[in-house]
């Protein structure tokens, strides 16, 4: 497979950025490495690249940093790698601009799936219909149908569904949702947002109890699947 | 003896009148063979013995009463009472002072014996507190109490005494109380070495299988000697992913126990459908051996869903560890007061209910089986505390063992939702 995309792969251990380097173009992509948050920034303005995949842990600052920078000028996905015990970490980098994250230890192959997702979507506009599934969602009149039948949405629970569908497959975190649903004066307020997105995935999964869309990242947030 | 306590026993009235009556009746009976002027001092000894017993009140009533009885029955003419004769002031005075000499006399004796009885009690009282105090390792608040409640009921005198005792044996309890808490200190210190001891051996050996079995398979994948056929070869890359997920799981584990040791595991809870975070659990650990029953009209869980799921994996992952192959885990959960709980049930060998809270602890292992390092448990009772929560062991009617999860809950009115 050659995709031919250009990644900037940014760690500070030579070793695993060597093995994830090699690993990537065997996949096809182009790779170009870092292995700092300077070195990072300098190399995506120089040879603006079309995904990020960036440790959060560098040298001589956080990946936070490196994200809050690179999203003033580039839309460029970024994948963010985390390790456990870094979960806030993780999530300052996903409010901060990542739109998706790996946790260390990963298999080659959920990043593999992770970055091509990524590419998929910053090449993707928005749609007034979305389907997915049973699921019909039309954005202009408001209306959602599951399986045909008009299925009627509070409007937080639609607001939620239009946010997570307008960006399928991104992982967007409890925060950006309280943001964007709720309004910018939420965004701490969590207690509800999980009772509320149970409520939905009743509405609009088959089987509740196995999600096939609206999915929990738990300790990050919700994506919607297509 | 015998007359004393009988003297005792009756009212003083009654004494009184029995003892005149006597003396009465011995000076008529000696009227006979003797000139009655001189039976007057039968009386004496009559006043004696009442003032005796009776006090000075009694004693002094006696002396008139003895004086208009031997006048009455005794001085002629008999039968009246003639009080202008002058034997009659002679024996009054005699038994009046020999009333009060009496009394006063024993009024004495009495109070030396109450004293000496009420020292003899105080003694006992206080061998026998000390006795038991230093027996039972009384604390020393304990001994503080009782010296109160001793103290209150003691008079003056004794309650300097028993100050001094009580002081001492107060000295005794603190300094004892000064040891066991040295000796404690030093024992938790033994312990806690002990455990850090039992920690590094059991993660070496956890950590050395899975290392084995990988540098094995890597060494035959990459060997020139070594012939594989592609199954071979696919089979030693099976092998490398799950023990690398192994030690993956291992390293996730310490860290949440040294976070959960630390303290530094600290929750963030929010309100979750229970029904999602046993998805959530279940969905990590494989679906196809555990079978969920989880009504969805639960109220919602006040909880860190991340620090529940890694609890509900532990106890998923230890209850099919330990089940048959092909026994289904059950999942269920139910209401209960402000809470709700999660019950996995596996049909393992089962759990003694003397180890069901030891289990619990790090790196303890249930009997036989000798799989992991026994952090799993802990971990999830760790996560459960930490989140207001709690987890208990009993082992199932039928074979196997029930893992109770109570985690705090919440009914969410349908109008927070609009």
């Amino acid at each position: 497979m050659s995709t031919g995309a250009r990644v900037l792969v940014v760690d500070d251990e030579p070793q695993f950025l060597r093995a994830l380097a090699t690993n990537l173009r065997g996949a096809g992509y182009e790779v170009e490495t870092a292995i700092s948050a300077g070195e990072a920034i300098t190399a995506a303005g120089l040879n603006s690249p079309d995904a990020v995949i960036l440790d959060l842990v560098l040298p001589d600052g956080r990946g936070t940093e490196v994200c809050r920078e690179l999203r003033q000028w580039s839309t460029a996905p970024i994948i963010v790698v985390s390790a456990v015990g870094d979960e806030d970490e993780k999530i300052a980098a996903l409010d901060a601009g990542a739109d998706d994250y790996v946790t260390k230890p990963f298999a080659i192959g959920e990043l593999l799936a992770r970055l091509r997702a990524a590419l998929r979507r910053s090449s993707t506009g928005g749609e007034p219909v979305i389907v997915f599934g049973d699921v019909r969602l039309d954005l202009e009149k408001q209306s959602v149908e599951v399986a045909g039948r008009h299925v009627h949405l509070t409007p937080h629970e639609f607001g939620i569904l239009r946010l997570l569908a307008s960006n399928p497959g991104k992982l967007l975190t409890h925060r950006t949702i309280l943001r964007e649903v709720w309004g910018p004066a939420y965004g701490d307020e969590s207690n509800y947002l999980h009772v509320y997105v149970s409520q939905l995935r009743r509405k609009i999964e088959p089987d509740p109890s196995s999600p096939r869309h609206l999915l929990t990242e738990p300790g990050a947030g919700y994506r919607l699947v297509l | 003896m015998r007359a004393r306590s009988a003297l005792n026993a009756v009212p003083p009235i009654v004494g009184t009148i029995v003892v005149l009556a006597a003396a009465t009746g011995i000076v008529y009976a000696l009227r006979p063979v003797a000139p009655t002027l001189s039976l007057g001092v039968v009386y004496t000894p009559a006043v004696l013995i009442i003032a005796a017993f009776y006090g000075m009140a009694f004693g002094i009533g006696a002396a008139f009463a003895s004086m208009l009885a031997f006048n009455f029955f005794f001085l002629a003419p008999v039968h009246t009472l003639t009080l202008a004769d002058g034997r009659n002031w002679a024996a009054l005075a005699v038994y009046v002072v020999s009333a009060v000499i009496a009394s006063e006399l024993a009024a004495q004796a009495r109070r030396r014996a109450a004293e000496a009885s009420q020292r003899e009690r105080e003694a006992v009282l206080l061998a026998d507190t000390a006795a038991e105090l230093l027996h039972r390792d009384a604390a020393v608040d304990e001994i503080r109490a009782r010296a109160d409640s001793v103290l209150r009921d003691a008079d003056e005198r004794a309650r300097t005494r028993f100050d001094a005792a009580f002081g001492a044996l107060l000295e005794v309890a603190e300094e004892r109380e000064q040891l066991e808490e040295q000796a404690r200190e030093a024992e938790a210190l033994r312990r806690s070495d002990a455990v850090k001891t039992t920690i590094i051996q059991a993660v070496s050996h956890d950590f050395r299988t899975p290392l084995a079995t990988m540098t094995a398979a890597l060494g035959g994948l990459s060997s020139g000697e070594v012939a594989l056929s592609s199954e071979d070869r696919a089979e030693l890359f099976e092998a490398l992913g799950s023990e690398l997920a192994r030690l993956t799981r291992l390293v996730e584990n310490l860290l949440d126990l040294s976070r959960l040791q630390a303290a530094a595991a600290v929750p963030h809870p929010e309100l979750w459908d229970v029904a999602e975070l046993v998805t959530l659990a279940v969905d990590e650990v494989g679906r196809g051996s555990v079978t969920v029953q989880v009504p969805d009209d639960l109220p919602a869980a006040r909880v860190d869903a991340t620090q529940v799921q890694r609890a509900l994996v532990n106890l998923l992952e230890n209850a099919l560890k330990f089940s048959g192959s092909g026994v289904p885990v059950t999942v269920t959960a139910r209401e209960s007061e402000r809470s709700v709980t999660i019950e996995i049930d596996d049909r393992g060998h089962g759990i003694r209910p003397d180890e069901a809270e030891a289990l619990l602890e790090p790196f303890a292992r249930g009997g036989a089986v000798g799989q992991g390092a026994g952090l799993g448990l802990a971990i999830a009772h760790g996560f459960a505390l930490a989140n207001g929560g709690a987890l208990s062991l009993a082992p199932r009617e039928g074979g196997g063992t029930r893992a109770s999860l109570t985690l705090p809950a919440e009914r969410v009115s349908a109008e927070a939702l609009q």
